[in-house]
């Protein structure tokens, strides 16, 4: 029995006499299924010669001594394998591993998402699983994925980051978590991603217009969560997470529990993180042309927690299959005193304690019921997605007033600003011939809106917001290495925002001696109006597979973006941002013709990706310096929405060489340049040149350590000289990073470490895309992080 | 192979036809102040009036300029003083805060610096007043800052810290 699990099928075929040594070559195959394994490790004895299968899973040892060995060759999730041979001549190996039984628990947790059926685009697409997002493991979920080329992340501070990708950030990237675009990032720049990042198994990120897909908003790209996978086995599993960070002492924890029992799949994950003031390579900071210290190297009062819960349902019947995602991901983050209006020096005095969190701060609850369906019909399949999410947020801090006759509120007189958004979706597609060469799906997509705001001071308005749109797509495979693909998409909205007018910011502007005409025009804070939106989007592709090795793609696309409702009618101070901000109320919908393309080689040793893209907007909505003094305090000039045409380009480059079995090089390059054609100034936050370099070693061994890769990481960061309008232009920089993942066996376990020194020389540097760049506050310095991951049962 | 090198050279033209447009003049550079009165630390008397002397420079051109003084007490904020528990009576102190923009010295008979590249303003047109609202001036320390923007909407400022107290002596510049 032990025989029929273990070795399978040996062959060996002549290939020559050799007069020298002789070689072995051959294939690690899974028994199974049909397909081989890369990167099972193979050892060779005597003469302890290691080396590992190759993406085809191949393999080859030359100039070897004719005599006896034992080959030894193993991978995770399969039975290990042992082979005496005889070596007298070149010799060719099938081998076929068998799964084991109890590693396939690991593939449950680690496995790789199941294909869902839906026409893909023809656009970049990076495929990450649980293994990359924990061993890139960053701040936040968008920083993580901030180590893929073309994407970046808007910090702010140590623990809230959005995505932005080529260049494209704010509403210009959608998040779509299982089917639903994830809300609360369209309220402002310092509003980050809900996501608990433990709780991602699998995700995809697109880089370029996906209006197609997704409607409004995803014009950059989206990020796509993926569901987890429902393993083949019936059992109950989990996992505990631990991580540790020096940087800001973090200490988190994450488990999940997953049962399956016949058609129900059931899992839960509850993740606590807790976290003190993250510390940067500076002594102080300079804001207003004062420098303000920063005590002990630390950013007081940026301490936080975490607290997420996720539960999910699924049940899997023969021609229905449903799930149902429960998830709260909340928080409480402290801001720096010094970047919440005007700095004060007593303020940023240590308060004995780095862990504590005082106002100002911001808490946030995300709440968000998901439900999945799909039915299997005859030659057809009906997805149905429906998504409830409320988002709350709070920003505490000590009543205070720029206008010296505002009462304290009587209740909740700390409660600055407050946002309560609800929103529900409902995605419903069809999707027929699926097994044939033309393939076609057919949708349409629903969102409700509902936001109320709250607080002593005003920044975003109340509003309400409805769209719709339907859309149908194509995919014609011409043969095995040709499939063309385009589709169109039409959607609607409206958007009704609430008006509100400040009585106590006229009185002060009145006592200030304005006219009453400019003090009423002042004090408007949001203008009430309705608008309605409609416009088309649409793409079309190419993907053409010449051979095994190449790969090309290529994507034309049109995708739009409805403007918010800040955008249309916001008037006043942004704490956050420290400037009056005033909306238009003339604003179009934004649109953008994108092109796309993408060139993938790879070989046994190469594996090099080029992907460039150009693209022009017609009226890309940013805020401009308008030249003209805000009356109000604290505030300097008035920055207003305007709408421009705007190009962007650029591309990025990666290449991967592995030198023998165990070393590997790679780098990679990302470049975006813009310009708004109308004046010639760049973009907003326009992401700087980056270009990484990177050497690792990995290996395997059947003791202890199972599994072992090493990683030295360059990273620099170019000048960022091409500024929009009074942007300040930001330094590079160069920073190195270590990597340690080891796999141990711990008795029938494996045990999991993933160890990172990210900015090993402490090196102070500034994030252009930073929200705190504005205060020359750097990026947290060398951060040491530790994340041990136990499988159980 | 060769669609390879045609996509890597469909990159560069992505890449360089926006560096070969930057030979398009832009202004990235912010306006220049330079404020000789008044000077750091330098203290006034509630009643009297700021001698302001600044040197505007811009190197296409000026656009605007406009003059905050604030109250510095609690170590530079605007949060602190919550208005239920200091209930001000008559005899207390106020704290004095006034911007001046630029349009109430044109006014006064100031030529606008909007267009030129360089500007000296010289006069005596900021009052600090000796009561507001029956009240005293509050004495202290306070933070005069000067802001201009320049016909792209390049803004510069510079912060300084002044004195407003009855013991200042007569200015005599």
């Amino acid at each position: 029995m032990k025989k029929m699990i273990l070795l399978l099928l040996l062959t060996a075929v002549v290939l020559g006499i050799n007069g020298q040594g002789v070689s072995m070559k051959g294939y690690v195959h899974c028994a199974e299924h049909d397909h081989y394994l890369p990167a099972a490790s193979i050892l060779l004895q005597p003469g302890e010669r290691h080396l590992q299968s190759d993406e085809n899973g191949f393999f080859a040892l030359d100039e070897l001594a004719r005599g006896n060995y034992l080959l030894t060759v193993q991978y995770i999730g399969y039975e290990p394998l042992t082979l005496s041979l005889s070596l007298q001549q070149d010799t060719l190996l099938h081998i076929h591993l068998h799964p084991s039984a109890l590693l396939l628990k690991e593939v449950m947790i680690e496995g790789e998402q199941p294909k869902e059926p839906s026409l893909a685009p023809a656009l970049a697409v990076e495929e990450l699983g649980r293994h990359f997002l924990m061993q890139e493991h960053s701040e936040s979920f968008a920083k993580t994925l901030a180590t893929l080329p073309g994407v970046a992340s808007m910090d702010i501070g140590a623990g809230f980051s959005k995505p932005v990708i080529r260049g494209l950030g704010f509403n210009r990237v959608a998040v779509s978590d299982r089917g639903i675009v994830q809300q609360s990032q369209q309220w402002g720049a310092d509003h980050g991603l809900e996501i608990d990042q433990y709780d991602v198994d699998n995700v995809r990120v697109y880089k370029g217009p996906m209006s197609l897909h997704h409607g409004s908003d995803a014009m950059g790209g989206v990020i796509e969560i993926l569901p987890p996978q429902v393993p083949q086995q019936e059992g109950v599993r989990g996992d505990l997470t631990l991580t540790a960070k020096s940087n800001n002492d973090l200490m988190g924890v994450s488990a999940a529990v997953a049962a399956k029992s016949g058609r129900w799949y059931l899992r839960g994950r509850a993740t606590l993180q807790h976290y003190g003031d993250y510390r940067v390579p500076a002594d102080t900071v300079t804001y207003l042309t004062r420098q303000l210290p920063l005590h002990g190297r630390r950013m007081k009062n940026t301490a936080g927690r975490e607290q997420n819960l996720s539960f999910s349902v699924n049940y899997g019947g023969d021609s229905l299959e449903s799930w149902l995602h429960a998830s709260y991901v909340s928080g409480r983050n402290g801001f720096f005193p010094g970047a919440h209006g005007i700095p004060s020096l007593d303020r940023l005095l240590p308060d004995g304690s780095v862990r504590n969190l005082d106002m100002p701060y911001s808490s946030s609850g995300h709440l968000k019921l998901i439900s999945n369906n799909r039915i299997k019909l005859k030659g057809a399949t009906l997805q149905a997605d429906l998504g409830v999410q409320q988002n709350r947020r709070a920003e505490r801090s000590p009543f205070h007033t720029h206008y010296g006759s505002q009462p304290p509120p009587a209740v909740d007189p700390d409660l600055e600003l407050q946002f309560l958004l609800n929103t529900y979706t409902l995605n419903s597609s069809i999707l027929w011939d699926q097994e044939k060469r033309w393939r076609k799906q057919a949708g349409i997509a629903a969102e409700l809106q509902h936001n109320r705001v709250g607080g002593y001071s005003f920044l975003l308005p109340a509003y309400d917001r409805i769209t719709g749109g339907a859309w149908w797509m194509n995919e014609f495979v011409v043969n095995d290495r040709l499939t063309l693909s385009g589709g169109l998409r039409y959607d609607i909205g409206s958007l009704t925002v609430e008006g509100f007018h400040d009585p106590l910011l006229e009185a002060y502007l009145l006592s200030q001696q304005l006219s009453a005409a400019e003090a009423a025009q002042y004090a408007q804070r949001a203008e009430a109006l309705q608008r309605r939106f409609g416009d088309w989007s649409g793409a079309l592709g190419i993907v053409y597979r010449p051979s095994e090795r190449h790969a090309f793609r290529m994507n034309v696309g049109k995708s739009f973006r409805y403007p918010t409702a800040a955008e249309l009618a916001s008037n006043g101070v942004h704490h956050g941002a420290f400037r009056h901000e005033q909306g238009n109320n003339t604003l179009n919908p934004e649109r953008g013709i994108q092109w796309d393309g993408e060139y993938r080689y790879h070989d046994h040793r190469w594996e090099v990706t080029v992907s460039p893209f150009l693209s022009h907007f017609g009226n890309y909505i940013f805020l401009e310096p308008s030249g003209i003094w805000s009356m109000l305090p604290h505030t300097g000039q008035i920055y207003r929405y305007r709408q421009a045409r705007a190009v962007t380009g650029g591309g990025e480059l990666a290449v991967t060489y592995r030198l023998d079995a165990h070393w590997q090089l790679g780098g990679d390059l990302e470049v975006v340049r813009n310009r708004n054609l109308e004046d010639g100034y760049a973009l907003p936050f326009s992401p700087p040149d980056m270009a990484t370099g990177d050497l690792s070693y990995r290996g395997f061994s059947p003791g202890t350590m199972a599994q072992y890769r090493l990683r030295l990481q360059y990273r620099h960061v170019w000048d960022q000289q091409r500024v929009a309008k009074n942007e300040e232009a930001t330094a590079g920089t160069s920073l190195w990073d270590f990597s340690a993942h080891l796999q141990w066996r711990i008795g029938r376990r494996r045990v999991i470490t993933d160890l990172q020194v990210q900015n090993i020389f402490d090196r102070p540097f500034l994030n252009h895309l930073s929200f705190y760049r504005r205060l020359n506050i750097p990026e947290p310095g060398r951060n040491v992080q530790l994340i041990v991951r136990v499988p159980i049962g | 192979m060769k669609t390879n090198h045609i996509i890597v050279l469909l990159m560069l033209a992505a890449v360089t036809a926006f560096s070969g447009c930057d030979s398009n003049e832009i202004d990235t550079a912010k306006p220049q102040i330079l404020l000789s009165e008044p000077a750091e630390e330098e203290a006034y008397a509630p009643g009297s009036a700021i001698h302001f002397v600044v040197t505007l420079s811009d190197n296409v051109a000026l656009a605007s300029y406009k003059v905050n003084i604030h109250g510095a007490f609690d170590g530079h904020t605007h949060s602190a003083v919550q208005p239920s528990l200091t209930r001000a009576t008559d005899a207390e102190p106020h704290p004095f805060e006034r911007t001046w923009m630029e349009s109430e010295f044109i006014a006064q008979g100031e030529e606008p610096i909007a267009g030129k590249q360089q500007v000296i303003i010289n006069h005596r047109l900021m009052v600090i007043p000796d009561s507001i609202e029956g009240r005293p001036v509050k004495e202290g320390h306070y933070h005069f800052t000067v802001y201009c923007t320049d016909s792209s909407g390049q803004e510069s400022f510079i912060a300084r810290e002044v004195e407003i107290t009855h013991e200042a002596g007569e200015h005599l510049h």
